[in-house]
C-alpha cells in the first residue's frame, strides 16, 4: 500500500494521497480516509487534489493506521472486523502509544475508542507500581505528597 | 528512537483511556502512578461514565475487600457514608456524568443531589431500594436528554414513564429486571412510551395478553427481550409470530406459570432453585437470603399461588403436618411470621412447628435506622404483633426458640450481642 500509485482506472473510486512526517506518501481511497475527521476537514479545505500532509504520523505509524482505514471501509462481516480489530491492537507498548496518539491528532474515533480501552485494559486491577513499571513511569511523588493527596480527600468526609 | 513517555501522553488521550478502566481504578490506582496521571485522573471527562459496584459497602456477610472499604482505607477516612461517598465520585464529574448506575444503600438525598448535578444523564439505573422513595417520578424532569433506563423494581414504574414521556424526548431504552408486569404496566408502557426501540423485561412476570398489548402497542421495538419469564410459553407459534417484526427477540427459558411452580415443587434443594429461577419484585414476595452467594433474593408468591393455595387449602389440612411444615420451612421468615399463620387455624398451627423453622435466615438488616426507607422485619413484627418495644436480640432469641434445637442453619442479622450467641450455642 506504500508510495503514491494511483491505480484507480474507475472514475467513482477517488484517492487522496496522505504524506507522513518523514515523507511517505500513502495512497488511500477516500471513502476510507474520509473515517478521519482531520483528513476530512483537511480535504474540505482544498488539499484533496494535492498531496495531504500529516505533520504529526510517522511513515511506520501511518501505514498501520491506512491498514486499519482500508480494512473498515472494506465491509467487513461484523464479527470478521471484531476479530481483526483484535489483532491489531495486540501490538507493544510503544506502537499502541504511537497509535493512540495518531487516532487522537487524526481524530478516528472509532481507531480510537479501540486503542483507549486496550490501554484502560492493561492499566485496570493494578496497583499503582505495576503500572509504573508496565508502562515505564518514574514515580514523581514524594512520600509526603502522597499523602497529602489522600488527606486531601479525606475532610470532605470529617 | 525517542523515548515515549507515558507519564507525558495529551490529556485528552490519557482521560480517554482512563474513563475506561472502571471506578475502583480511577479512584485508587491510577492516581498514584506519577503526577501528571494524578491530573489527569482528575479531569472531569474521565468521570462521565460512573458505574458503581452494585453493593459498595460491606456487612457482616462481604467476604471480600469492597469499594467503600478500600477507598476509606487508602485515603485514610475513619468513616464514610455510602451517599457521601457517591456525592463524592458524582462531584467529581463537574456536571459532565452521562452514565450513571447508582449502588444500593443510597437515601434519596442521594438521588436528589444528583438530579441537580448531572443534568447530561442519558443513561442511569436504580437499584431496587432507592426505587421505594417516591420522590424519583418528580425527578424525571431534571433529565431531559435521559434515553436509557434500567430499575431494579416496579416500585413507582407507572409515575416514572409518565414523567418520562413528558420530559425525555429522546427517550428509546427502558430496563425492568424482575417485574410483574400486569395489563396497568403493560397499557402504561404503550400509552408513555409508544415509540420505544428497546425494552427488556427479563425475569418477569408477564403473561401472553400483557405481552400483545406490549407488541401491538409499541411498533418501534427492535428488541425484545422476555427471557427467563414466567407466563407465556416461548414455543407457542403464537408468540413467535406475535414478535416476528421485532429484529430481535429473546424468551428463552420463559414459562408457563404452572410450569413454574411444578418446577419449583421439584426442587429438593432450595437454594439451587433459587439460583436458577426468575423472581420478581412484587408485592408478593417473600425475601430470602442464598446461603451460597449471600445475595438477598426475592423470591415470588404470584396471586395465582395464593389462591390456589387458599382453594385447596381444605384438603391440604388432612395432609400430614409435615408436608405443611415442609412448605413453609421455605417460605421465608418474614412471611412464615407474619403472614402463613394468619391464614387459618391449622396454618397457624403448622407455622409453630420446629420443623418450620430448621433455616433461620435473618436478614442483614432487621432494625431501622435513619437511613431506612423501607419497613424492616423486625418494625413488621412489633407492629404485627403489638409489641411496643423490642430489641435485635429479643427477636432472634424469639425465632431461635421456635425452632426448639432443630435449627440447622442459621445466618445471623447485624446488631445482635455476644448475649444472644451464647444462647445459639446452647440451644
Amino acid at each position: 500500500m506504500a508510495s503514491s500509485e494511483s491505480t484507480t482506472t474507475s472514475t467513482t473510486t477517488k484517492v487522496l494521497r496522505l504524506k507522513s512526517s518523514d515523507n511517505e506518501i500513502f495512497g488511500v481511497e477516500e471513502k476510507a480516509a474520509l473515517q478521519s475527521e482531520t483528513i476530512k476537514s483537511l480535504a474540505e479545505d482544498g488539499y484533496s487534489e494535492d498531496v495531504i500532509p500529516l505533520f504529526n504520523v510517522e511513515k511506520k505509524t501511518l501505514a498501520k493506521i491506512v491498514e486499519w482505514l482500508n480494512k473498515h471501509a472494506s465491509g467487513s462481516s461484523k464479527e470478521e472486523l471484531k476479530r481483526w480489530d483484535a489483532d491489531f491492537v495486540d501490538v507493544d507498548k510503544d506502537v499502541l502509544y504511537d497509535l493512540l496518539l495518531a487516532s487522537n491528532y487524526l481524530n478516528i474515533e472509532v481507531l480510537l475508542h479501540q486503542l483507549a480501552q486496550k490501554v484502560a485494559d492493561m492499566i485496570k486491577g493494578k496497583k499503582p507500581e505495576e503500572i509504573r513499571q508496565l508502562f515505564g513511569i518514574k514515580n514523581d511523588f514524594t512520600p509526603e505528597e502522597e499523602a497529602e493527596i489522600r488527606r486531601e480527600n479525606a475532610w470532605a468526609f470529617e | 528512537m525517542e523515548e515515549r513517555k507515558w507519564e507525558n501522553l495529551e490529556l485528552d488521550c490519557l482521560a480517554n483511556a482512563f474513563g475506561r478502566v472502571g471506578m475502583e481504578s480511577l479512584l485508587l490506582d491510577v492516581p498514584f502512578v506519577c503526577k501528571s496521571w494524578y491530573k489527569a485522573s482528575l479531569d472531569p471527562s474521565c468521570w462521565k461514565r460512573l458505574v458503581f459496584p452494585r453493593n459498595i459497602e460491606s456487612d457482616w456477610m462481604t467476604t471480600g475487600v469492597l469499594l467503600l472499604d478500600r477507598f476509606m482505607e487508602e485515603y485514610k477516612i475513619g468513616n464514610c457514608s455510602v451517599d457521601a461517598f457517591v456525592k463524592f465520585i458524582v462531584g467529581r464529574s463537574h456536571g459532565n456524568c452521562t452514565c450513571l448506575l447508582l449502588p444500593s444503600g443510597c437515601t434519596q438525598e442521594v438521588i436528589k443531589y444528583i438530579a441537580d448535578e448531572c443534568p447530561a444523564l442519558i443513561s442511569l439505573s436504580l437499584p431496587l431500594d432507592i426505587l421505594r422513595s417516591t420522590i424519583i417520578p418528580t425527578l424525571i424532569g431534571k433529565w431531559e436528554h435521559l434515553e436509557d433506563l434500567s430499575l431494579g423494581s416496579s416500585r413507582n414504574f407507572v409515575d416514572i414513564i409518565t414523567q418520562i414521556s413528558l420530559c425525555c424526548k429522546k427517550f428509546s431504552a427502558l430496563r425492568l429486571l424482575s417485574a410483574r408486569i400486569g395489563e396497568a404496566e403493560a397499557s402504561a408502557i404503550v400509552t408513555n412510551l409508544p415509540n420505544i426501540k428497546y425494552l427488556v423485561l427479563r425475569g418477569g412476570q408477564i403473561n401472553f395478553k400483557n405481552l400483545v398489548i406490549i407488541v401491538e402497542g409499541c411498533k418501534s421495538l427492535v428488541y425484545l427481550d422476555v427471557s427467563d419469564c414466567i407466563g407465556f410459553d416461548p414455543d407457542d407459534e403464537k408468540v413467535l409470530e406475535l414478535a416476528s417484526h421485532i429484529k430481535t427477540f429473546k424468551c428463552e427459558g420463559s414459562m408457563l406459570e404452572e410450569d413454574y411452580y411444578e418446577d419449583y415443587n421439584d426442587y429438593e434443594d432450595f437454594t439451587e432453585f433459587l439460583k436458577l429461577k426468575a423472581w420478581k419484585n412484587t408485592r408478593n414476595i417473600v425475601f430470602a437470603c442464598n446461603p451460597i452467594s449471600g445475595e438477598y433474593i426475592a423470591i415470588p408468591v404470584a396471586d395465582k399461588e395464593k389462591n390456589r393455595i387458599e382453594m385447596e387449602e381444605r384438603k391440604w389440612e388432612n395432609l400430614e403436618l409435615d408436608c405443611l411444615a415442609n412448605v413453609f420451612g421455605r417460605v421465608g421468615m418474614e412471611s412464615l411470621l407474619l403472614d402463613v399463620p394468619f391464614v387459618c387455624k391449622s396454618w397457624y398451627k403448622a407455622s409453630l412447628d420446629p420443623s418450620c423453622w430448621k433455616r433461620l435466615v435473618f436478614p442483614r438488616n432487621i432494625e431501622s435506622d435513619w437511613m431506612t426507607t423501607g419497613v424492616l422485619l423486625l418494625d413488621r413484627f412489633m407492629e404485627e404483633y403489638k409489641i411496643g418495644n423490642c430489641s435485635v436480640d429479643a427477636f432472634v432469641k424469639f425465632i431461635v426458640g421456635r425452632s426448639h434445637g432443630n435449627c440447622t442453619r442459621l445466618l445471623l442479622p447485624s446488631g445482635c450481642t455476644e448475649e444472644v450467641v451464647k444462647y445459639i450455642a446452647d440451644e
